[in-house]
């Protein structure tokens, strides 16, 4: 099994042995998933859960000015 | 439910913190034996002829198979470095190396007995439909790996033993089973 470090979150697991091996994406969060790697394959599993981007579109909208609106029938 | 299981397994190691590992590929079928701890009990002979038992508390379990190793990495060809040190000294660099050392690493060994033959690990999900067995012990030590050459051909007898209670009392030894009508959910890590 070779491990290659692709950065602070993530590895890339290549099973290069003759036997099946189990990886596990996220490990010991409650997110874990079992990653099954037979012979010859590979897998980037992460180690722990990158921050999360905001998108653009919530930056705006957390840059919106908030505006009362009344609405009478 | 299926009449017997028969033919063929599965069975994963994994040291403590590391993957699991199958290790079928390399053990002969007819060695495979899961020596369950007996819960026997003595008997205090009473005066008026009746008996008191006494209970003997869970012995230890013992798994042993023989496997043909053809060196000693840790990605299911070899169990030398698992026997000798700790996961955390595995070499990983060709040429290999390990020298004893008075460490030793916990493992957790799964064996598992399924119909569908597309499950490739002892600690995969046995999908509904299916039906499968499988025995789960925790923290177990490598306690044996003795080598023999008798028979013109390298063989290795190796030996885990668990103790059925950790030192607070939670079990580790555990059966699961399924007969198709849900599935047998894949294992999480061992950590």
């Amino acid at each position: 099994m070779k491990v290659e470090v692709l950065d602070e979150y993530r590895q890339k697991i290549i099973n290069d042995g003759e036997d099946t091996i189990t990886v596990y994406d996220l490990r010991g969060t409650p997110e874990e998933k079992p990653i099954i790697l037979n012979p010859g394959d590979e897998a980037v599993i992460y180690i722990k859960k990158p921050p999360e981007k905001k998108s653009k579109k919530s930056e705006k909208s957390e840059n919106r000015e908030e505006v009362d609106i009344n609405i009478s029938v | 439910m299926v009449d017997a299981w028969s033919e063929w397994g599965l069975l994963a190691i994994a040291a403590k913190g590391q993957s699991d590992v199958e290790y079928s590929g390399r053990i002969a079928t007819d060695s495979l034996d899961i020596d369950t701890g007996d819960k026997d009990f003595d008997i205090i002979n009473l005066l008026n002829g009746g008996r008191l038992e006494k209970p003997t508390p869970e012995a230890e379990t013992v798994i042993t198979f023989d496997a043909y190793f053809p060196d000693i990495d840790t990605g299911g060809s070899g169990i030398l470095q698992l026997f000798h040190t700790t996961s955390a000294n595995w070499d990983s660099t060709q040429p290999l190396e390990v020298t004893n050392s008075r460490n030793r690493d916990q493992f957790r060994v799964v064996i598992l007995w399924t119909d569908d033959t597309s499950v490739t690990s002892a600690t995969a999900q046995v999908p509904s439909g299916s039906k499968g067995l499988r025995l789960i012990i925790t923290d177990a030590r490598l306690i044996s790996a003795k080598m023999s050459f008798g028979d013109g051909i390298l063989k290795t007898t190796v030996k885990f033993k668990v103790a059925p209670f950790s030192r607070t009392g939670t079990g580790n030894i555990k059966w699961q089973s399924t007969d198709g009508s849900a599935a047998l959910e894949a294992l999480s890590s061992y950590s």
